[in-house]
């Protein structure tokens, strides 16, 4: 007996080892991200997907893909291809049945890979950018064995560059020649052409290159140049947008990020602050400044829109900045159904939407909530009526108070009445009642506050406006005579009331004409009114009260809160439509990026750490990838706009992780640290030149085997054209300012605003300055491929078109320069070989070419004589200047509209 | 080893080409420096096709992003002229003849109509509104039209109405976007722009997608309605003005003459091609022909743009005057620049919002003055178009972003001043004629009160798919990557409207 | 990680149920043959009864774990399993009898027996469905045995196509209404597949209708499920064909719907059904569907193209990928007839030609007699006068001809008369649009145009 037990045994041992043996030993697993979830997306998506679930099946999400389809059988059958619906339609004959439908079908390559991922077991994989940064653990010994110069030893960024060169058969050019270089990293990190002194610290070897860098960093213009690309992404522009487009003073934003950049705020506080600097513990004013960022939505005035309607748009609008800022993630499209390729679900976007809709701004015309800026006299005043407000009430009231100075804030705006008879929402702004008129402003909280505050104009004496509780039997809350006045906010005495109630306002004045409305009213609001009547002074503190309310100050649209009174709910639109409300949802971040941690408050606050914290996959990513494609004009994920599984392939993923993660622990966020290691890299100090064989094996200069090579931005175009003729302002701040353009650029419907040319040196001073009107935006700068600022834009396309020419050709603004290079070289020598010479090299930073200075000198010859000849034509080469010119002076001046035109010149080498 | 081989004897070749076709350049320079400014590159041997010898296989389209591509499909028409009414015509009041809804006149809107319905401004039960014209039928396909269009109703039969054209944006900004980009939210490239980027230019002295503004205002969504979206600037509309210089900063600047001017590029041309052969990027060659397009375009533009010299009957056929700005002389200026091979004119007329909230947006009075500027101009257009067999391979669009209610626009409840009508969205005619079109088609009814389409109702993705059609393209088919996904004019919907094909 | 296990086991299904099959056959066996004295064989039934229950017990269970593994739909495997678990059940029962009565000739017995014998072939055969597929045994059969069986390979079907002439002849079934259904509805409704027992395949399995009734109805159209459930709205369940399959074009939909109104007529044909052509125009064969010459000619390279282009010629294939051309000067103001030359050799495959605004003059007319394929010509705005439209006549393509602002007068024009195809000629602002024209006879279009519009009293009124 024994020994037949002992072969059963065998036996069944012998059949588990088989068993096992099949089941583990799977040779070269396939994986989800990188193979698979590409054809899906490719070939599938589009019908079995976020938008579309053909046959009810979709191969967005795990649970989907492996669910049963409409037909009772799972499309997927894991482990069993042979039996997969998902496999057997591809091979299928019939047009009806084979997939993908009435396309063309599969390469066999695809359905290979399909098939063996099936048989292993159909393994659903995390998008690599959507797993947290790790610490990347290399040791900076050459991997593989190179074909060429693999002795060397490279670090950081190059050893990365290195590796993926060698396998693509390349290696590093030598380094730039020193003044291309110095002008390249110049341009990049200052936006300018380097100073005299800087070229002669960096030429005569004073300073080392890291010296150098070190320099340009610490220089004001470094936060100016940086800045342009971040307002494109804050979509900063100094007009609201939509059809009226008129100004709005957004400026003191802008500054602030030029500042947060040269005091090179570390990028985490740089977010923090942008989104919810209003809700950090007691905010500074800078904070509020900070969180402009999220107001530069554009701001709907046209008469005949809904108020409730564009507030939702810019709010939505937030929630796809936010996402595309920081998480290079398109969250539009999830708007409307679950994100067709990326694991964002519908009810998400929702729940993020949450974070953001509560927030006291309404789409109103005033653009309220505004922080406003007091005038030192004003700010006196604020701190003795503070004072007495807490000597004589309470801390409390005082807080209140003074946020009130600050932000007039909480208020109800004029558009939330309702049910008008003999009134209406004058333009839907302003609340305007005629004569016996009346309308419900509902859902008030007063706090039980004692006074009423308004703000409104009128062109009568002696309208009555009685507020009553509920309706026109309710009791009267407060009565009160409306006289002639321009805009005014008035105070008057209201009966406490507690919690929410309907107010019923009812006017009346005989003495208007029909249909006309006795006042314009912009908002209510309910603040009690300073404690201590009975006492001393008070008066006099009473009416410093009102001067502060109504004095004229610079303000600034800025982020705050709703209070709890106020605080508004948030549904998910069907279908993306903001009038078919879904369920309730609440703030939530998505599912598939990092967790939440409990002790953030659930606000954008919160919002804001979940974002900065170090375990989220995305934003530190973005960052440097977005840094990188600043200096190399190519991300290490081209499609700087969407990091998401649609994204190409990244040339260098090791490469991102390693400066992702060193940015965030070993930088400590810091922009600047970041910048410098990447321009210290070898990678960045090579040569530009392009041999048409190393052309042939990578055209996009996607393995970095020479230097970047690209046509300056639209502001560095401005700018160095400025710069070399000497006409740059370094003036820094303030107001948007007009340069030179032409007439009858602006054309706006329903807008009186016209484009006045700045005095003086504000016709010069740095494009990140220029008055940027979003319908029409400084012509030069569009020409060059700036955007309109209308929505967030990670990356401008860069073009070439022949507008260029004629702007740097035929804009008065090149032109003057040009003369004022011309008088620069005049100055230099009176030989014009040696005088163009000079023009070329403060422009190029090179010395001139036999070949370029023969065609210079003459292009030079050909306009003198044509100057001697028709000297005329010098006056009305003068109108442009104010001096008198001289032949030679013109003809230079013809010379140096040539040097600035040099592709050479516009490109950054 | 085999490798390092082939790298070298790769470089050398490439050298020695680049060393020959040097000094080709220069001698083509030299040559350049006096003659016409013909075209350097193609002329010296480094046109875009040849470029491929020296190693890199460039196509047209990398040096010029206009160069002219052929359409997938057999095109009924090479170029457009889009005639956009900015602000909205009355289709009440010139195509949609109702007569019940004189009947109805003053009557209250009956609530079931309203339902769900939103308006822009109108609040409240309004009243029906009668046409305020006087409708006949015209030509043997006996269209009814008003008398507010006296000429344009001579031409019934070379016209397809569109009669039931829907939307679904009550504002003018987004529903001019979404007439023109497919999307009501900005972002997305416009009409002419798909156009352009899809067939490029033929004429390579001019732009290729021209906009042409009247009536004092650009169009409400400002310019992003011709502008290029997520598409290369190089492919948003070019707007040509009609006073000052017609393309911004085309003029030379005073005191340097045109000779001195062709100089100047010459030698900026000559310098960088040498630096092409120092750099080998093909940006600079590109740039080379930018510069070139633009001396070019600086002689070709001015010329189009300029209307004085047109003969007289001309003048009276389109009743333009020169020098002032006027539908009438874009309408004349769209004739001149499709001639000249221009692919997509777009004009813009604003003033067509007819609230009724003043004479000038009343629909008896300022309506009537707008049809009156441009009955003429437009009849003309066609006329001269037909007469000189550009109507042949030109399709002409009429229409604006939306139609007008049937209600009489009572603004926040108010009984306005004058007659005029709100924004409306599910009715509105629009008309197109040219290469393709079914002559003399009408398309489409609305109910009596001509409130909404019951029969042969087109979106504007529909008419998008239409134009695009006539053009040479599956409007399914021709789309552009962008954030990972490709993106088409008709986002996921339209339909190709065969009833008013030929 | 042992997960694997599972499916594992219920893998082994198919060798397991192969044992209960054998004992059973086996104790069937016993149980019925030889006809004698079975009675000493009960020890042995018994024995065969009862591993026959365990091992169908296995069976079941591995089944189960199959089908829980494999994401088979209940649907598709009810019956097989069901009838599997009767099997075991049956199997069960007929054990513990024959351990009772001690015999196997009671009536139950012997019902029970041939209850189970029958199971098992069924759940035998439907397991093998399962694995083999339905037409397992069918496929194996010749083409008519087959098609006997109702078992039809895949096969292409034409779509409608109605000559433009002689559309009325065409019978309004067969060449209209069954190759609707056979592009629309044949996949799912034919004899190999037919959803809800319905085939739209012959005149009589379409009045037979499926298996909820007719679906044409006598009475009314409307009433007819057939074209009720294609008219229903897309999201419905019921509509026809089903949401994510290809849908019938508006103007199929429009024939079928006139199809039933009509009476659903098998043997008319479309004129004595009354059809119009504006319901079939669509499906008619367009004779011509483009106005070039359809011709087959090898397409000229790139390199070719490119040193033209490099004259200074526009041209480009007329689409993507075709030989025919489009040439225009465009950007070539300077050409004048000798540089006609450059296009010698490429001259078939030019249809379009564009010489507005250049330097030609009546010289040209000569050479170009070999572009025979030249479909339209363009010369307005130069100084031909038309001596020499007489070698057009080569031109056997060309469509139109365009002569707006030229210097050709009537005389001219005259010889172009007779002319096989040319159909429209522009000729406005020319000599001969100011000289009597309409006295004159053309065998095609001439557009002199000189429109004008009338001044009008409301054209200066204001409002």
């Amino acid at each position: 007996m024994p020994k037949r037990k002992l072969t059963g045994l065998l036996t069944v041992a012998m059949v588990l080892l088989v068993a096992v043996i099949v089941t583990f030993n799977r040779s070269d697993q396939v994986d989800f991200s990188t193979e698979v979830k590409p054809i899906l997306n490719k070939h599938c998506i589009s019908c079995h997907g976020g938008v579309k679930k053909n046959g009810g099946f979709s191969v967005l999400f795990e649970e989907e893909a492996l669910a049963l389809t409409k037909s009772g059988v799972a499309a997927i059958i894991p482990g069993d291809p042979k039996n997969s619906e998902l496999i057997k339609r591809l091979h299928e004959e019939d047009p009806e049945m084979r997939m993908p439908y009435h396309k063309s079908s599969l390469t066999d390559e695809e359905i290979k890979t399909l098939h063996k991922w099936i048989k292993q077991g159909a393994k659903w994989g995390k998008h690599w950018a959507y797993n947290p940064v790790q610490k990347p653990k290399v040791n900076w010994v050459s991997q593989q064995a190179g074909f060429s110069d693999s002795k060397k030893k490279y670090q950081g960024i190059d050893f990365f560059i290195h590796e993926k060169q060698k396998e693509n058969k390349l290696s590093f050019s030598e380094e730039e020649d020193s003044r291309k270089l110095l002008r390249r990293v110049s341009l990049d990190i200052t936006g300018l052409p380097p100073t005299e002194a800087l070229q002669n610290d960096w030429l005569t070897g004073k300073i080392t290159y890291e010296q150098l860098v070190d320099r340009l960093l610490d220089s004001s213009s470094f936060g100016e140049k940086w800045a342009s690309w971040w307002l494109d992404l804050a979509r900063y522009a100094d007009t609201k947008g939509y059809e009226r487009d008129v100004s709005r003073t957004m400026w003191k934003y802008r500054d602030w990020v030029i500042k947060a950049f040269n005091e090179d705020k570390p990028y985490d506080e740089f977010t923090i602050e942008q989104l919810a600097g209003d809700l950090l513990p007691n905010p500074t004013q800078d904070q509020f400044i900070a969180t402009a960022f999220h107001r530069n939505t554009m701001n709907n005035d046209e008469g005949g829109t809904e108020d409730e309607e564009f507030r939702v748009a810019a709010v939505l609008d937030r929630v796809n900045t936010t996402f595309e800022v920081w998480q290079s993630t398109t969250m539009a499209c999830v708007q409307c159904h679950s994100h067709p390729y990326d694991p964002f679900k519908h009810e998400e976007y929702f729940q993020l939407t949450a974070f953001f809709n509560n927030t006291r701004d309404e789409d109103t015309h005033d653009e309220e909530p505004k922080l406003r800026f007091y005038e030192e006299e004003d700010r006196e005043k604020i701190t003795s009526v503070l004072s007495w407000a807490y000597s004589n009430g309470n801390q409390k009231q005082a807080e209140e108070l003074s946020d009130f100075f600050n932000f007039r804030e909480p208020k109800y705006h004029a558009h939330l009445c309702e049910d008008f008879v003999n009134g209406e929402l004058i333009d839907t702004k302003w609340l305007g009642l005629w004569h016996d008129g009346s309308c419900y402003l509902r859902n008030v909280d007063t706090k039980g506050a004692d006074q009423m505050l308004m703000e409104y104009r009128s062109g009568f004496d002696g309208t009555k406006m009685t507020i009553r509780i509920g309706g026109p039997e309710g009791e009267v809350l407060s009565q009160f005579v409306i006289d002639k006045t321009s805009i005014v906010s008035k105070s008057f005495p209201f009966k406490k009331v507690t919690g929410s109630v309907d107010l019923y306002i009812k006017v009346e004045n005989p003495k208007t004409a029909p249909q006309q409305s006795t006042s314009a009213i912009t908002w209510f609001a309910f603040v009690n009114s300073l404690s201590g009547k009975e006492k001393e002074g008070y008066k006099e503190m009473n009416d410093l009260f009102h001067s502060v309310l109504n004095s004229k100050v610079p303000t600034l649209p800025i982020m705050i809160e709703n209070p709890s009174f106020m605080q508004r709910k948030t549904h998910v639109f069907e279908r993306g439509n903001w009038l078919l409300h879904g369920e309730e949802v609440k703030p939530k971040t998505p599912e598939a990026l990092n967790p939440w941690n409990p002790e953030w408050s659930n606000n954008r606050l919160g919002l804001a750490y979940w974002l900065t914290d170090k375990e989220n996959p995305l934003t530190s990513r973005t960052f440097v990838n977005r840094i990188w494609d600043q200096l190399f004009g190519r991300g290490l994920i081209s499609s700087i706009e969407d990091m998401g599984t649609q994204s190409e392939a990244p040339s260098h993923v090791e490469l991102l992780n390693y400066l992702s993660y060193n940015f965030m622990h070993e930088m400590d966020w810091s922009m600047k640290k970041l910048i410098k290691t990447i321009v210290i890299s070898k990678t960045y100090r090579q040569k530009s030149n392009i041999s048409p064989v190393l052309y042939q094996q990578d055209p996009q200069n996607k393995w970095y085997a020479r230097g970047p090579r690209i046509r300056l931005s639209a502001e560095q175009v401005r700018d160095q054209v400025l710069a070399v003729s000497g006409l740059l302002s370094m003036k820094m701040y303030g107001p948007g300012v007009m340069p030179y353009q032409p007439d009858g650029i602006w054309e706006t419907v329903y807008n009186g605003e016209s484009w006045k040319m700045s005095e003086g040196d504000d016709k010069h001073r740095r494009a990140v300055y220029t008055f940027l009107k979003r319908t029409s935006p400084y012509p030069s700068f569009i020409t060059f491929d700036a955007g309109s600022r209308e929505v967030c834009v990670s990356k401008r396309i860069v073009t070439n078109t022949p507008l260029q020419a004629l702007v740097t050709l035929n804009d008065p603004v090149y032109v003057e320069a040009a003369f004022h290079l011309a008088k620069k070289m005049h100055l230099k020598s009176d030989n014009p070989e040696v005088a163009i010479a000079c023009g070329f090299e403060t422009c190029m930073l090179a010395s001139i070419s036999s070949f370029q200075s023969e065609v210079l000198t003459g292009l030079y010859k050909e306009a003198l004589t044509k100057y001697q000849e028709s000297p005329e034509l010098l006056d009305q080469l003068m109108t442009v200047n104010e001096e008198k010119l001289s032949p030679k002076l013109g003809a230079l001046t013809v010379v140096a509209n040539a040097i600035l035109n040099l592709d050479e010149f516009l490109t950054k080498p | 080893m085999k490798n390092i081989g082939k790298l070298l004897r790769e470089l050398e070749q490439a050298r020695l080409e680049k060393l020959t076709r040097r000094n080709f350049i220069l001698d083509c320079a030299g040559k350049l420096g006096g003659l016409a400014l013909a075209p350097l590159l193609s002329s010296c041997g480094i046109g875009a096709t040849n470029t491929d010898k020296i190693g890199m296989n460039l196509s047209e389209r990398d040096l010029n992003p206009l160069s002219p591509l052929p359409p997938p499909f057999l095109p009924k028409v090479k170029s457009v002229i889009y005639l956009h009414m900015a602000g909205s015509p009355s289709q009440l009041e010139l195509f949609d003849y109702k007569p019940e809804l004189i009947k109805y006149n003053n009557q209250p809107c009956p609530e079931s109509l309203l339902e769900g319905k939103k308006f822009a401004f109108i609040r409240g039960v309004p009243n029906l509104l009668g046409p305020q014209a006087e409708f006949s039928q015209h030509g043997e396909s006996g269209a009814w039209i008003s008398d507010y269009l006296p000429h344009f109703s001579k031409l019934a039969d070379d016209v397809a109405f569109l009669k039931a054209v829907h939307t679904d944006q009550f504002n003018h900004g987004p529903a001019q976007l979404f007439m023109h980009t497919g999307s009501p939210r900005l972002g997305r490239p416009s009409l002419g722009s798909w156009v352009t980027y899809g067939l490029g230019t033929e004429n390579q002295n001019l732009p290729g997608f021209v906009v042409l503004t009247s009536g004092g205002k650009t169009p409400d969504a400002g310019k992003s309605v011709w502008g290029s979206g997520f598409l290369p600037s190089v492919y948003q509309g070019v707007q040509c003005r009609s006073k000052g210089s017609p393309v911004l900063y085309l003029e030379d600047p005073t005191g340097i003459p045109r000779d001195l001017k062709k100089s100047v590029i010459t030698s900026i041309n000559q310098i960088n091609s040498e630096e092409f052969d120092h750099y080998g990027d093909p940006e600079i060659l590109a740039r080379i022909n930018q510069y070139e397009m633009a001396f070019r375009m600086q002689i070709e533009v001015p010329e189009v743009m300029n209307i004085n010299d047109e003969p007289e009957y001309i003048h009276n056929l389109y009743g333009t005057e020169p020098g002032k700005e006027s539908f009438a002389n874009n309408c004349l200026l769209a004739r001149k620049l499709v001639e000249k091979g221009v692919r997509f004119v777009q004009l813009y007329d604003w003033g067509w919002d007819s609230h009724g909230s003043d004479k000038s947006t009343a629909l008896d009075l300022g309506l009537r003055n707008k049809c009156r500027e441009t009955d003429r101009p437009i009849s003309a257009l066609l006329l001269d178009l037909k007469q000189r067999g550009l109507l042949e391979d030109t399709l002409v669009v009429w229409g604006g972003e939306f139609g007008r209610t049937p209600m009489q626009e009572n603004r926040e409840g108010k009984t306005m001043g004058y007659k005029g009508r709100d924004h409306h969205v599910d009715a509105f005619t629009m008309w197109m004629a040219g290469g393709g079109i079914k002559k003399g088609t009408s398309f489409g009814t609305t109910d009596d009160l001509g409130f909404s389409g019951v029969e042969g109702r087109v979106s504007v993705h529909d008419i998008q798919a239409t134009i695009l059609h006539l053009l040479g393209f599956d409007h399914e088919q021709f789309t552009y990557e962008f954030q990972g996904r490709p993106f088409r004019l008709t986002d996921v919907e339209g339909e190709i409207i065969k009833e008013i094909l030929a | 990680m042992l997960n694997f296990i599972i499916p594992l086991i219920g893998r082994f299904h198919p060798l397991i149920v192969h044992l209960p099959i054998g004992f059973i056959l086996m104790a069937l066996l016993l149980m019925y043959y030889p006809k004698k004295d079975k009675i000493q064989f009960l020890p042995a039934i018994e024995t065969a009864l009862l591993w026959s229950c365990i091992t169908a017990v296995l069976a079941c269970i591995s089944g189960l774990l199959l089908y829980t593994s494999e994401g088979y739909a209940f649907s598709t495997v009810q019956n097989h399993l069901i009838l599997g678990l009767a099997t075991a059940l049956i199997c069960l029962l007929l054990f513990f009898q024959v351990k009772k009565c001690k015999t196997i000739n009671t009536p139950k017995i012997h019902l029970n027996s041939a209850l189970l014998g029958l199971f098992l072939m069924l759940t035998g055969h439907l397991g093998g469905s399962l694995t083999h597929g339905e037409d397992y045994l069918i496929e194996v059969l010749p083409e008519q045995v087959q098609s006997a069986f109702g078992y039809t390979g895949y096969e292409e079907f034409d779509p409608i196509a109605l000559d433009e002439n002689h559309w009325e002849e065409a019978l309004f079934y067969e060449d209209v209404i069954q190759p609707i259904f056979n592009q629309n509805c044949r996949s799912c409704h034919n004899q190999k597949n037919s959803k809800g027992g319905l085939l739209l395949t012959s005149k009589e399995t379409i009045l037979k209708g499926g298996k909820n009734g007719p679906v044409i109805s006598g009475s009314s159209w409307e009433k007819s499920e057939l074209h009720h459930r294609m008219t229903l709205p897309l999201d419905h369940e019921d509509h026809m064909p089903p949401k994510e399959k290809k849908q019938p074009k508006k103007e199929e939909l429009e024939l079928v719907k006139y199809w039933l109104a009509s009476g659903a007529p098998f043997e008319k044909n479309l004129a004595m059904a009354g059809v119009t052509e504006e319901l079939v125009e669509p499906f008619f064969i367009k004779s011509e569907v483009s106005i070039y010459p359809k011709v087959e000619l090898t397409s000229v390279g790139t390199e070719k193209l490119s040193n033209v282009r490099d004259k200074g010629f526009f041209i480009e294939p007329l689409i993507k990928e075709s030989s025919l051309l489009k040439v225009s000067c465009i950007n070539f103001p300077d050409f004048n007839e000798k540089d006609l030359e450059l296009l010698q050799d490429i001259s078939q495959n030019i249809v379009f030609l564009d010489l507005s605004r250049t330097k030609v003059n009546d010289q040209v007319f000569e050479s170009l007699i070999d572009f025979e394929n030249l479909t339209i010509l363009k010369l307005n705005n130069t100084h031909i006068t038309g001596t020499g439209f007489e070698h057009l006549h080569k031109c056997t393509h060309l469509i139109q001809l365009h002569l707006t602002e030229t210097e050709v007068n009537l005389l001219n024009l005259n010889l172009l008369n007779g002319h096989p195809k040319l159909k429209k000629v522009f000729a406005y602002k020319t000599p001969a649009s100011k000289e009597e024209a309409h006295k004159h006879e053309f065998t095609f279009e001439v557009m002199f145009g000189n429109f004008e519009l009338p001044v009008l009293p409301t054209d200066s009124i204001t409002f």
